[in-house]
């Protein structure tokens, strides 16, 4: 999975906690939120897929990529009078005249260190004054720190730099009071105690260290930088909730008239960012006043909630999982082929054929795009297959071609040659097609067949022949079966459904 | 020509203290004695030495780097609170965006209807 892609299911899924974060903010426990906030910092950080059925991605079937796709040559012939086509899909591999670092990578490297380095900077200047903080003489602080129940040891300090106070440190956690606490009121004090506690005892500042980090490899996406706010909001969020829930509904009022206090302290120095509809603060004490006790229902929803969001957008399409074998097909029985010990090993190894599927260009030009997994211990760099079509209801088709050089205009079958570059254990990418003509709706081609639309509905691909990056050349010894059993042939629709996911085993070199 | 006050922070005012109570010490020791107090490393201290001379408060003699108080405790001012550190920490991109983009202080209205919402919505009676 690349950067990219993360980042794009990432703001799919950042975009529907949004959305749910904006119907449900005061009527969910606020922790459902960080719990969404946390799986889609993962979704980013980490390159990983759970395939599911009710992934949102199954269920528009991938319509959602912009593919771009470079038309090359067409001048090798075979002797059995098939077309035969060079292709060079994408962007993404270099090729002989492309440098493999791109400027695109290089601009992101630049963004990510700048990002990381502002970062750095501003904490470093903190530590700074965190470290030059004024011990704490105060009977009721000396009291709370006995009576902490956590592990950790807490300190509290006071600075006459802050007027909030704050908490940094994960291992050894320091409350830092401003130097103007009312050290008299311990009812403030607790309060202020209990919240800090809260952030300390979820870990918080390691969450926002998460999500900064995030934000530095996610640069470039702005949905990232929306997250980052919300994100830190929440963990506010959450953590007053827990304190109002420790000192019971009575204490909501109070809580939040001594926010609003100390946000009048700071008025007239304190900045805020008045975009994203609301601003933070008054979102802040309405959801304090808001606060709901948690009952069964609430929990209940809470769950679901994370649950559907998750299966249906932090998960992809089922394009892995429940994945069968054509025993027509599949290359045969190991023990027929050598018995070696290197056949043995391979014999676990296949290339997957996982989808093929019509989909359409902005203009409504239709394309197929199919979809390789490696999973052998080579990479794949070229690949040869055959791609029959087949009409809605399992008629065999001519497919139509929509090179403008077409000497290709349509045959049965087509054979296509394409440079790849599939590493071991990767899935490819979505992205570019093999155009397909409609003559309804592209009326400035070159007229192909009668210049009807197209009709294709299904398409069933078969490898023939694999060539791997240590130069190997893998030939699918069930191709002729295959094209005997599908080329022309009429079809039932159940099975060119339920072709995909196709796998080939790669028994031998 | 008035002389200007010199605005300093409380862990500044540390480092003056054991000047104005030792006279001229070496930083090496400012640094061992608030080491002790207050469990500073001592490159915090040094920093705040540096962050004196800045201000004109300390003046620093090369050899053993004698530290001399330039000013007495009566013409130093307590130093305003910046919101820097707060704004900074909070990891909060509101107000990193704050600093970058448009600013917007919280107003005294604004102030009064956060003031208001506490006051209507029914956070008591609320809860079953």
């Amino acid at each position: 999975m690349t950067l990219l892609k993360m980042s794009f299911f990432g703001a799919v899924f950042i975009i529907a906690v949004v959305m749910i974060r904006a119907i449900a903010i005061n009527s969910l426990p606020k922790k459902t939120f960080l719990v969404l906030w946390e799986i889609a910092l993962l979704r980013l950080i980490i390159p990983f897929t759970i395939p599911s059925a009710f992934s949102i991605y199954s269920l528009i079937n991938y319509s959602i990529s912009t593919p771009a796709f470079y038309e090359a040559e067409t001048d090798i012939t075979s002797p059995i009078s098939r077309e035969y086509f060079m292709l060079i899909q994408g962007t993404e591999h270099p090729t002989a005249n492309m440098p493999p670092v791109s400027v695109l990578f290089v601009g992101w490297c630049i963004g990510m260190i700048l990002l990381a380095a502002f970062f750095t900077v501003s904490y470093l200047r903190c530590r700074i004054e965190f470290r030059a903080a004024l011990p704490v003489n105060n009977a009721y602080a000396e009291q709370w720190i006995k009576e902490c129940p956590l592990k950790r040891r807490i300190s509290i300090k006071q600075s006459d730099r802050i007027s909030t106070p704050l908490t940094y440190g994960i291992l050894h956690p320091v409350i830092l009071m401003p130097k103007q606490t009312d050290w008299k009121n311990i009812n403030q004090l607790r309060y202020i105690f209990s919240h800090e506690y809260v952030h300390i005892y979820r870990f918080d500042t390691l969450t926002k260290l998460i999500a900064a980090y995030a934000l530095c490899i996610h640069w470039f996406n702005p949905f990232v930088w929306l997250m980052y706010i919300l994100l830190n909001r929440d963990i506010e969020l959450a953590c007053d909730e827990s304190v109002i829930r420790q000192f019971g509904d009575k204490s909501k009022s109070a809580y939040s008239l001594m926010l609003i206090s100390m946000e009048e302290k700071k008025s007239g120095l304190s900045p805020l960012y008045n975009n994203f509809g609301k601003n933070a603060v008054e979102e802040r004490i309405t959801a304090i006043m808001k606060t709901k006790h948690t009952t069964a229902v609430t929990l209940l929803s809470a769950f679901l909630i994370i649950f559907v969001t998750v299966s249906l957008f932090a998960t992809s399409a089922t394009a892995s999982t429940d994945r069968k074998t054509n025993p027509a097909l599949t290359a045969s029985d190991p023990t027929t082929k050598t018995g070696d010990i290197a056949a043995d090993k391979k014999s676990a190894m296949a290339i997957i054929h996982e989808s093929a599927d019509i989909f359409y260009y902005e203009d409504g030009a239709p394309y197929i795009h199919d979809i390789l997994t490696n999973n052998t211990d080579s990479a794949i760099v070229e690949t040869q297959y055959c791609m029959l079509a087949y009409s809605e209801n399992g008629s065999p088709l001519k497919l139509y071609w929509n090179f403008l050089d077409s000497s290709t205009e349509s045959s049965f079958e087509n054979i296509v040659r394409t440079k790849t570059n599939i590493l071991p254990g990767q899935t490819e990418e979505y992205r570019g097609g093999w155009s397909l003509y409609d003559g309804e709706i592209m009326k400035d081609f070159p007229k192909v067949g009668n210049g009807e639309a197209n009709q294709t509905a299904y398409s069933l691909l078969c490898l023939e022949q694999v060539v791997f990056e240590d130069g190997t050349v893998w030939n699918n010894p069930d191709y002729e079966n295959w094209f005997k059993k599908y080329a022309g042939k009429e079809m039932d629709i159940d099975e060119l459904r339920n072709y995909y996911p196709y796998e080939y085993k790669i028994v031998s070199d | 020509m008035g002389k200007e006050t010199v605005k300093l922070f409380d862990s500044e005012l540390k480092v003056m203290d054991i000047l104005w109570k030792e006279g001229d010490v070496k930083a090496k020791h400012v640094a061992d004695v608030l080491t002790k107090a207050f469990g500073w490393n001592k490159n915090t201290t040094y920093t705040l030495i540096k962050r004196c001379i800045k201000k004109g408060a300390i003046e620093r003699s090369e050899p053993d780097f004698i530290c001399h108080a330039l000013i007495p405790k009566e013409e130093v001012q307590e130093a305003e609170t910046n919101e820097l550190i707060n704004k900074i920490y909070d990891g909060s991109a509101d107000k990193l965006f704050a600093a970058l983009l448009s600013r917007k202080k919280l107003s005294a209205e604004e102030i009064e209807k956060l003031k208001k919402i506490v006051a209507e919505l029914p956070g008591e009676r609320q809860g079953y």
